[in-house]
């Protein structure tokens, strides 16, 4: 973490406040030489004693090994089914959301919370017509795009974030899991990035096309879907949240190239980027797709945290990912979502065993699924996620790493 | 009249630009033999080539799309000049779709359109797609490969209903599944022949599940 892309000067108030309302003030409030000796501290500490989650997440950040590597299972959609909530209340009513994530934060596990719903919240409030099916996630209606052909892009109009009916929920979602976690973990927030909200709107093959055809087009409604999504990452930051997470899912093989990601959705994954680190807020960022531009995203946005399912474009194994990049952002993942859905504990351990055995040396590693757990599958897995953590993560000496 | 190896580096470079008026131009300036051998032939291998490009990561997913646009039109005009395409997969037939629950297209679109670029006869289904649509359509037109896509977790299971529902009419089919959701191990579980992880590899996927199945 540089203290170059947060703002030069913290008041005082603004750590404490969130500490006198039971909260975790952001790792952005604090000069590194602080982080650095919490981290310090906590290993330190965790040689003769478990540490607390916030101890355990700020040495990660920090690259400082922990007691163990930290978790997130990321059962987000899947958590509604512990409370018996339909997907569409889960996705439609912020208490039930809120709800769902704590029950299962405290009942699976973890030390992180993610309060996103959905990938067309954005676009459902730029006026995308949605479906929601009874037991399947919500999703735009693909025959009635919101945007029809490469006119429409120059067409879309701002919105106001206070009538944003979704976006509100997803904060006001933020707010009621910032207060209930307290002290007891992390809670980051959730903006899908521009091109992905636009791709809500168009389609992902016709915004493909465009994105060659028609660049400027689509970079004019860019920035129109920035400007809204700045004040959306912004109101997330003040609820107390101490991230949050952009998914830039097109910086991959299975979006654009590189250059032309760089021209077409950079400039405004970097201003979000920088809407986010102005509120001293940790930014993350999720892309699960295959081949992903680490390079290119870290460049753009200077996260914190890099969310991953598949190797980055540059690595062909963990170990040289962790050797690249390792010493520059967080490595969170990379558990095959598949391998959740499909298969059982013994094979899932196994898998989580050798993520940690190459990723969580020297710390800067969370463990978690490379996406969401899957909503419909057997909760077992989520369990067995923050169980390996516990019995293969352990880093210090004469703990369980490599063996 | 273009010698063949000028003709090929015209075709080349025409669909690297994704020009097919520049290919249709060509072909108007043919004699009708040409087109069917040569021509066509140096237009499917001129894809081959960007489809080899797109499994090395040289060629983006956009440009590949612009490109499989540009073949099947180029195609479409030789059809139009009452010209026959012919390929090594002339006959087979495929039924394609995304399964029901699922509106995500762009994966099987994208596979759709090679499939016919090398001479499958596709029925595309679309998105969505009730399970029983499926193996109407496969006995409606005798088809030999089954491709199914799904691209949420919520909605693969169905492809495993399908299959089911297919082996259980006790018919020759080779079903080939795809989707960012799946792994291989996942296919086989559901019965599968074969597993397409992207469209980079479908083509050899489909030929072996296809092999796999009719020797």
């Amino acid at each position: 973490m540089s203290e170059k892309k947060f703002p030069h000067t913290t008041k005082i108030s603004k750590i404490l406040n969130p500490i006198f309302q039971g909260n975790v003030p952001s790792p952005g409030l604090f000069p590194d030489v602080v982080l650095d000796s919490l981290a310090g501290f906590a290993s330190l500490r965790a040689r003769i004693s478990p540490l607390s989650n916030i101890e355990r997440l700020i040495a990660a950040l920090r690259h400082k090994e922990p007691d163990r590597v930290p978790c997130c299972p990321l059962v987000i959609g899947g958590s509604r089914r512990l409370i018996g909530a339909s997907f569409p209340d889960f996705s439609l009513k912020p208490d039930v959301t809120a709800h769902a994530l704590m029950t299962g934060f405290n009942m699976i596990g973890g030390e992180i919370v993610i309060p996103m719903l959905d990938l067309s919240v954005e676009a459902a409030d730029f006026g995308q017509k949605m479906i929601y099916p009874d037991n399947s996630t919500p999703h735009p209606d693909y025959d009635n795009p919101l945007i029809t052909d490469h006119t429409g892009y120059r067409k879309l109009r701002r919105i106001d974030l206070k009538d944003a009916q979704r976006m509100q929920s997803i904060i006001e979602v933020c707010r009621i899991v910032t207060r209930q976690m307290g002290m007891r973990g992390v809670v980051t927030g959730f903006c899908f990035g521009p091109l992905g909200v636009l791709c809500m709107m168009r389609g992902a093959e016709h915004l493909f096309r465009d994105c060659i055809q028609y660049p400027t087009d689509v970079m004019a409604a860019l920035d129109t879907i920035t400007g809204v999504l700045v004040e959306f990452v912004q109101a997330q930051c003040d609820t107390g949240v101490q991230a949050v997470t952009l998914d830039t899912l097109f910086a991959s093989f299975n979006g654009l190239s590189k250059p032309l990601w760089e021209k077409v959705e950079g400039p405004f994954a970097r201003e979000l980027s920088k809407a986010i680190h102005a509120r001293r807020c940790i930014v993350g960022v999720h892309n699960c797709g295959d081949g992903c531009y680490f390079d290119s995203q870290i460049r753009f946005m200077e996260p914190e945290i890099m969310s991953f399912a598949q190797l980055p474009d540059d690595c062909t194994s963990l170990k040289e990912l962790k050797k690249r990049y390792g010493d520059q952002v967080v490595l969170m993942g990379n558990v095959n979502t598949a391998l959740l859905a499909g298969s059982g504990p013994h094979e899932v351990l196994g898998e989580c065993r050798q993520i940690i055995e190459e990723l969580a040396d020297g710390g800067g590693f969370i463990l978690s699924p490379g996406c969401e757990y899957p909503p419909n599958a057997s909760l077992e897995n989520a369990f067995t996620i923050v169980q390996a953590a516990r019995l293969y993560g352990d880093g210090s000496p004469g703990g369980t790493y490599g063996q | 009249m273009d010698s063949d190896s000028d003709s090929a580096h015209r075709i080349h470079e025409a669909l690297r630009r994704h020009d097919a008026a520049a290919i249709v131009d060509l072909l108007n300036a043919c004699n009708p033999e040409r087109i069917s051998s040569d021509i066509t032939g140096n237009l499917l291998e001129a894809l081959e080539q960007q489809r080899l490009n797109l499994m090395s990561n040289a060629l983006s997913l956009p440009e590949f799309l612009l490109t499989i646009d540009t073949v099947n039109a180029c195609l479409e005009t030789i059809r139009n000049l009452g010209t026959e395409v012919c390929t090594k997969n002339h006959g087979i037939r495929v039924v394609i779709g995304v399964v029901q629950g699922d509106p995500h297209d762009l994966g099987k679109n994208i596979i759709t359109g090679l499939y016919r670029a090398h001479g499958y006869e596709v029925h595309d289904l679309g998105r969505s797609v009730p399970k029983d649509a499926f193996l109407h359509t496969l006995m409606q037109h005798d088809a030999q490969i089954l491709a199914l896509s799904a691209m949420m977790s919520t909605t693969m299971p169905f492809m495993k209903e399908i299959i089911h529902d297919v082996r259980v009419t006790g018919r020759k089919v080779a079903v080939i599944l795809g989707g960012a959701p799946l792994d291989a191990a996942t296919a086989r579980s559901y019965g599968a022949d074969g597993y397409a992880q992207s469209a980079r590899s479908a083509i050899e996927e489909t030929e072996e599940a296809f092999s796999k199945v009719f020797g």
